[in-house]
């Protein structure tokens, strides 16, 4: 885990593999448009991702020479597949996606290119926290959900058509404001590291309670299993980061057991979401249909896929969004899961070489080790739900699926990686 | 360096994860996939299947009997022929296929790729899936003829080429539109009528008088001599508390031959011969004319109870009395009773019946013949056959008009008796001076007026001679 070449060679790698994937999301809306001929938006699409794209590219070649050469174009790559496979399976909202994309690249370019970010973010992290919760808390009372319908989780405020999802925003504040306190107690404590048990001072127990409580209090607001699993589960990897103590994963893993065991007998959609996963068959119709469907839609795709815009993914409900995976696995084929996994890989190889590469700047680190948790941690929580290796949890796929406030934060987390790394020392 | 262990610790753990879901997604599109894509509540296979461009099915003479066209939606499969919708049978992303569309699906629906390049052709480029196109032996004018002549009624026509077999007609009624399946499905499951069942194939119709021409077979191959006279030839027997038989046709006198017997029906003459000399040797003519290994169609739904074991078979005399005289045990598809004809109005072998004529495969011209084995059996002797010929064309003659001119033909009134009700069957042949003959077997339900049977076979004998001069 090792910087990628000098700047220049980085720039070269970065650009031939922009092209790559720029080549890969023309072909993908190339044979979707030959396969669904009525879909010429598909083309608006192709030439939205290529100008943001270029113009990102461009950008950060001049004020970010010292980048990472390879989040970038994985990021872009991602998000490129995503617009097609929005265009063929929810063409409505290819256009607000094109949209969203083009917002997210203007947001990824202000924090890489902003020179203030990362201390902004680490100086102001009791005030961002602080704002975060008030967003957090406001859905409680002014949540609403874009589906209209009255039982679906309130996880969004909306201002006229436009909603947002403040457990994203919460995803960056709160990642700031762990790497700022873990930074600052890693080092007193690791020196203790020769007493016993330090794992049960009251520096860790204190934040680990609260995160698991703040983890509890999301799902008992807002029903929102997914993020409050992400949260607990970037928060527990993150305290061994920062404290090298593995009894601090075992520990918060029975706390997250004991949680998850109160919550079965409480929360019903926890309690439904564990009893499909555990057997999906016995209700194939009915509360564990879209299981079922998006395991037939892997099963369907085969190692090939059926090629864009040619398979049956309609079949999964809601494919655009939580189980864009299963979409992808169906046209693309088991190629193509492999694709995705490799991109999510290639973020987390080079997310932690940045981390490793501040190894004398505690936040730092910490805050590119749990931007990039973050990230790979929330894709494969939603793709061993698709794939049935764990309950699911209803987040989206970083990059991929459908959703603004998502797409935006992702890139967010990009930009400020691409910060970190270009001031790595 | 800070961090640096730790960092590669969950480094490798997120890596591991991912290695996870690669092997999940592998089990779950390879290993995985067969029992998940069969599964009825996929509807991928469903719409996969509505994406099947099925061959079509032709007559003899390449009459379109069924094909798909595009409709406005979907393709749409279109049944032509009302005469042939029992033994085409159907196909339905609903319910299945039935008839020859089930027996054949695999050609019809183009079936597992069988090369390389047709399996890239498919998976790859998907290419869509066209079927091939069958011709079946059936003869559209036959079909229509006897389905004509026997609207209305309940029961089964057969007719086969008694030179090798090929089925001519095949027949099942009541019936059903297979264009309006789905929207008739349950009501005609739970028709009194059964129209899903096929008569013709599965009957398990007791012979009765039937049997009364290889009784005569049997006569004539002991040598038994034909000129000798039954007294009360005429009179009704009871076989048991529930059954009885008396002659079909009131006979002109009490003192009747077999041969006499035979024409108007009677079956005394028949019991007082096999209560003779004779009686041990007719015990096994169930198994010489194979009841208890009837005729099938490989394919199509077999009948659903055989008749008895060997042991069985061979049981009392008066078992046997009953079963020779077609009221006993034993039960029979007219598909069975059709091929022993053929044997009687051709050499004395008998043919296993077939349907299935030629293919033509997709994007192709030349059809190519069908495969099938090719294991003829004597079960008369060629002299019996001929003989049993003479006293079938005597038989007709005195029931109905005398065929075309340039043709012969034959045929036995015959009734039985089961647990639902009477059949009443005509058997017989047509033969053309050129040499072609057709072997029928006609049973309707519950019918109280011979007549019925005679006008189908009449219909049948036009049809055949229109046939002929075409």
């Amino acid at each position: 885990m090792s910087r990628l070449g000098r700047p220049a060679a980085g720039d070269r790698v970065e650009w031939l593999l922009l092209a790559l994937a720029a080549c890969f999301v023309a072909a993908g809306m190339a044979s979707l448009s030959l396969a669904l001929p009525d879909r010429p938006g598909a083309w608006i699409g192709l030439a939205v991702w290529l100008a943001g794209a270029g113009l990102g590219a461009l950008l950060l070649r001049r004020y970010l020479p010292r980048r990472d050469p390879l989040l970038y174009p994985v990021a872009m790559l991602l998000s490129g597949w995503g617009l097609v496979a929005i265009e063929r399976l929810a063409p409505a909202f290819a256009a607000r996606q094109s949209a969203w994309l083009l917002i997210a690249l203007a947001g990824m370019l202000a924090v890489a290119l902003k020179p203030q970010a990362l201390r902004w973010l680490r100086r102001y992290r009791y005030v961002l926290l602080a704002l975060a919760l008030t967003l957090l808390l406001a859905t409680i009372a002014l949540g609403s959900n874009p589906s209209g319908f009255d039982l679906a989780p309130r996880l969004w405020l909306s201002v006229g058509t436009v909603f947002f999802q403040p457990s994203e925003l919460m995803k960056i504040v709160l990642l700031a404001f762990l790497a700022s306190y873990l930074g600052e107690g890693s080092a007193a404590l690791r020196l203790q590291e020769a007493r016993p048990a330090p794992f049960l001072s009251p520096r860790l127990l204190g934040p680990t309670l609260l995160m698991w409580l703040l983890s509890l209090l999301i799902l008992l607001w807002q029903r929102d299993l997914g993020a409050a699993m992400l949260f607990f589960l970037v928060f527990l990897l993150l305290l061994y980061v920062a404290y090298g103590d593995w009894r601090v994963l075992l520990g918060g893993s029975l706390l997250a057991l004991l949680a998850g065991g109160v919550a079965y007998a409480i929360f019903d959609v926890v309690r439904l979401r564990v009893d499909i996963w555990l057997n999906p068959w016995l209700e194939a119709e009915g509360r564990a249909y879209q299981v079922v469907q998006s395991l037939m839609a892997v099963a369907s795709g085969g190692i090939f896929g059926a090629g864009p815009g040619l398979g049956s993914p309609g079949y999964v409900p809601v494919a655009h969004s939580d189980f864009i995976f299963a979409a992808l696995a169906e046209e693309w084929g088991l190629l193509g899961v492999i694709a995705v996994l490799g991109c999510f890989g290639a973020i987390a190889w080079r997310g932690f070489a940045i981390a490793s590469q501040w190894s004398g700047r505690a936040f730092h680190a910490l805050f590119a080790a749990g931007l990039t948790i973050m990230l790979v941690g929330q894709a494969l929580m939603i793709m061993a739900g698709v794939l049935k290796l764990a309950p699911l949890t209803g987040v989206t796929l970083p990059f991929v699926s459908y959703g603004g406030s998502s797409l935006l934060v992702c890139f967010l987390m990009i930009g400020l990686l691409l910060r970190l790394s270009a001031e790595a020392p | 360096m800070q961090f640096a262990r730790e960092i590669r610790h969950v480094f490798l753990a997120l890596l591991l994860m991912l290695a996870a879901l690669g092997l999940s997604a592998s089990y779950w599109a390879v290993a995985g996939t067969s029992g998940l894509l069969q599964r009825d509540d996929n509807p991928r296979r469903i719409e996969a299947q509505a994406r099947i461009q099925r061959g079509a099915i032709l007559d003899r003479d390449a009459r379109p009997l069924v094909q798909t066209v595009a409709g406005e939606r979907a393709l749409e499969r279109q049944y032509l022929a009302p005469a042939t919708f029992s033994a085409v049978g159907y196909h339905s992303l609903r319910y299945g296929v039935g008839g020859v569309e089930a027996a054949f699906d695999a050609l019809l629906s183009g079936g597992e790729p069988d090369s390389l390049a047709e399996y890239f052709r498919r998976h790859l480029l998907r290419a869509p899936q066209i079927g091939a196109d069958i011709r079946l032996t059936l003869d559209l004018d036959m079909q229509s003829a006897l389905a004509a002549a026997m609207a209305g009624q309940a029961g089964a026509a057969v007719v086969l080429d008694a030179s090798d077999g090929a089925i001519r007609a095949l027949l099942s009624l009541p019936s059903y539109d297979p264009n309006r399946l789905d929207a008739e499905w349950d009501a005609l499951a739970a028709s009194a009528g059964k129209p899903f069942f096929n008569r013709a194939l599965q009957g398990q119709y007791q012979p009765g008088g039937s049997m009364y021409s290889l009784l005569l077979a049997e006569a004539l191959a002991a040598d038994f001599d034909l000129s000798t006279r039954f007294m009360d030839g005429a009179e009704t027997l009871a076989l048991d508390a529930n059954t009885t038989v008396a002659c079909l046709v009131p006979p002109p006198q009490d003192a009747l031959t077999l041969p006499e017997a035979f024409v108007y029906g009677c079956p005394a003459p028949f019991a007082a011969f096999l209560a003779g000399e004779y009686g041990a040797a007719a015990a096994g003519m169930l198994e010489s004319y194979r009841f208890d290994r009837p005729a099938t169609l490989d394919g199509f739904p077999q009948p659903d109870a055989l008749a008895p074991p060997e042991s069985q078979v061979r049981g009392t005399l008066d078992d046997s009395l009953r079963d020779a005289l077609g009221q006993g045990r034993v039960t029979t598809p007219p598909l069975h009773l059709a091929s022993i004809m053929a044997a009687i109005a051709g050499d004395g072998s008998f043919s296993p019946p077939y349907i299935h004529e030629a293919t033509r495969q997709p994007e192709t011209d030349s059809w190519m013949p069908a495969q099938r084995e090719s294991s003829r059996f004597r079960i008369l002797g060629e002299s019996v056959a001929a003989e049993l010929r003479a006293l079938l064309r005597d038989s007709w003659a005195s029931l109905a008009d005398a065929p075309t001119a340039g043709w012969e033909a034959g045929a036995q009134l015959a009734r039985s008796q089961s647990g639902e009700g009477d059949q009443t069957w005509l058997n017989g042949y047509v033969a053309s001076q050129s040499g072609e003959r057709l072997a029928f077997v006609i049973v309707l339900e519950a019918a109280a007026d011979i007549g019925d049977a005679l006008a189908a076979g009449e219909a049948l004998l036009k049809a055949t001679a229109g046939n002929a001069s075409r």
